[in-house]
C-alpha cells in the first residue's frame, strides 16, 4: 500500500507555487481515512481526525508535498526554452529530462541541451554549467513552442518512480511525497485506536520556497504539538563527515532548537520500548524543515522533526528505503498514542 | 519505421556486447536477405540480390554498438565504479538512471544531495572513473551476488515520441543506420548490394576493418548519426547541421575525405527527385568509413547521416521526417552507383 501511495503522489506534478495537481491527489488519498479534508488558498491539504473527547490535545502532522523545480524564463528563436531554477544542483542539469506544465495543463517533455563530446574541449568536461547558460530542447518548432509555452510556466525533472532491489525506491520527487505517504501509513496504523487527541493532517505547500504553506496552517489550526515529517540526507561514500544518518537504519529523530529535546527524548524512549530502529541527529542550528516556521506561530508550538534517510536529495534519482518509511510511520503512530493518550 | 527504430533503440549493446542487437536484426532480415553471415568480431553481413549484378561489390554499413560503460570495481559499500566505452561527457551521466548487465539491474549515478555542497564545489564535476553507481545495496557482498566486473552499463532511457514529429531515445547512434538498412533489405533492389552491421565502432571502428577486408568493396556508404548542433549555445562556426533539414551528406569528417564526384552525382539525382538534403558543415567525429575506404585496396566513399541532437547521451532527439528522407537518399545511392564500373574520378 505504501508503495502505491508513493507512486500516486510522486507522479502528480507539484512544483512550489503550482501544487494544484498534487494537492488533489493528496486530498483523495486522505479521504480514504478522514471524512473532513480541505484544500486552502495556498493549496495546502488539511484533514481532520476528530476524537470523542472535549477540548482534546491538537497534534499537527505535517509533510510538505511540493517539489523543487524550474520556471520558464525565455523562449529562444529556435524554439528552445530557457529556465531559472530553485533547489536544484546545477551538476544534475546537462542531458537530463525536464517536463514543463503549461497553462493549458499540457505536459511537454524536453531534454536539457548538451553539445556533443566530439566538439567540446575535454577541459570543459570538468565544469558544470549554470542553469542560465543552458537550454531545454522540447523538440518543438519555434512557432509552436511560443504557442504552447509561456514565460512563468513551471517545470521539473520528470516525475517518476522505479522499484529497485532490496526494498529501495528510486525517483523524483521522493522528497517529500514519501513523507506524506508516511503520514497516510500513520493513519492506517491508528485506524482502530481510540485516541484522546485530535489529529490535523497537513500536506503543506511552498516549502521549497520558504516554508510558506505550513506556516499558515499552523497559525490557523494552533495545535499544541506539531510533528514534521521530512527527508534528511543519508550518508553515502561521497557525503562529508557531518552527514551522520545511515540509509536503511530507521527513522531519524532530530534534537535541537527546532525539534525540542523534551519531545525528541520521548520519541527515543518510545522507539526503544517498541523495538523500532531509530537514529538521532543533533541539529544545533536551523534545520531546513517546516518546524522552523511552525514553532513560532501564535504563542509557540512544540515541534519535533522525524525524518527518513534519503540519498541524492533533489536529484532526478533520489533513493529511499521502504523499511525506513515503515519504521518512521510506526514511530510516529506510537508517539501520537503516547503524547496524546489512548482511551483504555 | 518508428516501431522498428523503437525496438532497436530499446535494446542494449556496447562494443563487444552487441549480441541482442545482432539477434534482433538477424530475425528481421532473414526472410529478405539472400545470404547472412557473421564473423569472429560479431559483425553481421547480409547480401541482397538485386535485379542486376555489379562488377565490384557495393557496401552499405552501419554499426550496432552504442556508447556505454563497463563495471570496473565493486566498493565496500556495494557501489560500482565505471569506465566508459566510447566518447562520453561525464556531465551527461550525473543524475541519471542506468541499467546493468543481462538482468538489467537498475542503478543511479548521483553526487551529493542538494544543500550539502558549497557554491564552489558545485562548479566542478568528477571524471567518470570517480563516479559511483548506487544499486540500492549497502555491502560488497550483496552487490557481488548480482554484478560481475565487466558487466555492461547503459543509460536507462526508453524510446518516446516527443513533439512535432520528434522522437527521443538513447542509442540513435547508430541504430538509425541499422533501421534504414533493415528497411532497404526488406524492399526489392535494383542492384546487388552488401549490407554490413558492424561492431565496435565506438572503440576505433574495429569491426569495419574486418568487413572491408572480406567484401573488398568498390564503393561504400556509411549511414550514421550527424551531430545536429543547431541551438543558440553553440557558435555558428561549430554548428554542423540542423534538425528537419534532411539527411546530412558528408564532405569530410574526423577520418575521411569523401569522394566529390560520387557525392555530386548523387546530390544531382537527389535534386531531380526532390529529396531534401544538407551538407555537413564541420569535420568532427569519425565513422566506420575512415577504415572502410582505405582498407583492402581502397574504395570510393559516400557518407550520410540523419541529424540527431545529443548523441552519446541518455536522451537523443531526432525528427522522423529526416529519417525517411535518409532512407530515400540511401536507396538512391544504390541505384546511382549502378554497376560500379562507370564512376570516373
Amino acid at each position: 500500500m505504501i508503495e502505491n501511495n508513493i507512486r500516486e503522489l510522486v507522479e502528480a506534478i507539484g512544483v512550489s507555487g503550482n501544487e494544484e495537481c498534487v494537492s488533489l491527489v493528496a486530498k483523495n488519498l486522505l479521504m480514504k481515512f478522514l471524512t473532513k479534508v480541505e484544500i486552502d488558498d495556498f493549496y495546502n491539504v488539511i484533514g481532520y481526525r476528530k476524537c470523542e473527547i472535549k477540548n482534546p490535545i491538537k497534534i499537527l502532522l505535517d509533510a510538505h508535498i511540493d517539489q523543487s523545480g524550474f520556471i520558464v524564463s525565455d523562449i529562444t528563436s529556435e524554439g528552445c526554452v530557457r529556465l531559472s531554477s530553485f533547489g536544484i544542483d546545477q551538476r544534475n542539469l546537462i542531458g537530463n529530462e525536464v517536463t514543463i506544465f503549461t497553462r493549458n495543463n499540457e505536459l511537454i517533455r524536453g531534454v536539457i541541451a548538451s553539445s556533443p563530446p566530439h566538439i567540446i574541449d575535454p577541459d570543459e568536461f570538468k565544469k558544470s554549467v549554470p542553469i542560465d547558460d543552458l537550454l531545454l530542447d522540447v523538440g518543438l518548432t519555434a512557432e509552436r513552442a511560443r504557442d504552447k509555452i509561456r514565460l512563468g510556466d513551471f517545470a521539473s525533472f520528470s516525475n517518476q518512480v522505479k522499484d529497485m532491489r532490496n526494498g529501495t525506491i528510486m525517483g523524483t520527487p521522493l522528497d517529500n511525497r514519501v513523507g506524506f505517504a508516511c503520514i497516510l501509513n500513520v493513519l492506517e496504523l491508528l485506524k482502530l485506536e481510540n485516541l484522546m487527541s485530535e489529529l490535523i493532517i497537513c500536506g503543506s505547500t511552498k516549502h521549497e520556497t520558504g516554508f510558506h504553506g505550513a506556516k499558515n496552517v499552523a497559525c490557523k489550526e494552533n495545535p499544541q504539538y506539531a510533528i514534521v515529517v521530512d527527508a534528511c540526507h543519508a550518508k553515502t561514500s561521497a557525503t562529508p563527515k557531518h552527514i551522520i544518518p545511515k540509509f536503511g537504519k530507521g527513522p531519524v529523530i532530530s534534537i535541537g532548537y527546532n525539534s525540542i529535546p523534551q519531545l525528541a527524548k520521548k520519541a527515543v524512549d518510545i522507539a526503544k520500548n517498541n523495538n523500532i530502529p531509530y537514529q538521532i541527529r543533533a541539529d544545533g542550528y536551523v534545520i531546513e524543515t517546516n518546524a522552523f516556521e511552525i514553532q513560532v506561530q501564535n504563542n509557540g508550538i512544540q515541534t519535533i522533526v522525524i525524518s527518513y534517510p534519503l540519498k541524492y536529495k533533489h536529484s532526478p534519482v533520489e533513493i529511499v528505503n521502504i523499511n525506513d518509511i515503515k519504521n518512521t510511520s510506526k514511530l510516529i503512530a506510537e508517539f501520537i498514542k503516547e503524547i496524546g493518550g489512548v482511551v483504555s | 519505421m518508428k516501431d522498428l527504430l523503437k525496438n532497436l533503440c530499446n535494446l542494449d549493446g556496447v562494443a563487444g556486447y552487441e549480441d541482442d542487437v545482432r539477434k534482433y536484426i538477424m530475425h528481421q532480415i532473414s526472410p529478405y536477405a539472400d545470404t547472412i553471415e557473421t564473423d569472429a568480431l560479431g559483425n553481421l553481413i547480409a547480401f541482397k540480390k538485386g535485379e542486376k549484378p555489379r562488377n565490384r561489390p557495393v557496401l552499405i554499413c552501419a554499426h550496432m554498438d552504442e556508447v556505454g560503460f563497463l563495471v570496473t570495481n565493486i566498493t565496500d559499500e556495494g557501489q560500482l565504479h565505471l569506465t566508459r566505452v566510447g566518447g562520453i561527457d561525464p556531465r551527461v551521466l550525473i543524475g541519471h538512471r542506468v541499467r546493468i548487465g543481462d538482468n538489467k539491474i537498475i542503478g543511479a549515478v548521483a553526487l551529493n544531495g542538494f544543500g550539502i555542497c558549497s557554491d564552489e564545489e558545485i562548479k566542478y564535476v568528477p571524471d567518470i572513473e570517480d563516479l559511483c553507481v548506487d544499486i540500492g545495496n549497502t555491502s560488497r557482498f550483496e552487490s557481488e551476488k548480482i554484478i560481475d566486473i565487466g558487466d555492461p552499463v547503459y543509460f536507462d532511457s526508453d524510446f518516446i515520441e516527443l513533439n512535432d514529429d520528434c522522437v527521443r531515445a538513447k542509442a540513435f547512434d547508430d541504430r538509425i543506420g541499422c533501421a534504414i538498412m533493415i528497411k532497404m533489405i526488406e524492399n526489392s533492389l535494383l542492384y546487388d548490394t552488401y549490407f554490413a552491421f558492424s561492431t565496435g565502432e565506438e572503440v576505433d571502428c574495429k569491426g569495419a576493418e574486418v568487413i572491408a577486408n572480406r567484401i573488398k568493396p568498390g564503393v561504400s556508404l556509411v549511414l550514421e548519426t550527424a551531430l545536429a548542433t543547431d541551438f543558440a549555445e553553440i557558435n555558428v562556426q561549430r554548428q554542423s547541421c540542423r534538425l528537419r533539414g534532411g539527411p546530412v551528406v558528408s564532405v569530410l569528417d574526423g577520418g575521411t575525405i569523401y569522394n566529390k564526384t560520387l557525392r555530386n552525382r548523387i546530390l544531382e539525382a537527389a535534386d531531380r527527385q526532390q529529396i531534401k538534403w544538407q551538407l555537413g558543415k564541420t569535420g568532427k567525429g569519425g565513422t566506420d568509413s575512415e577504415i572502410i575506404h582505405i582498407a583492402a585496396g581502397g574504395s570510393l566513399a559516400f557518407g550520410m547521416g540523419t541529424p540527431t541532437r545529443y548523441i552519446h547521451c541518455a536522451y537523443g532527439i531526432l525528427c522522423l521526417s529526416d529519417l525517411m528522407e535518409t532512407l530515400k537518399m540511401a536507396t538512391l545511392f544504390i541505384n546511382e552507383v549502378g554497376e560500379c564500373n562507370d564512376i570516373i574520378i
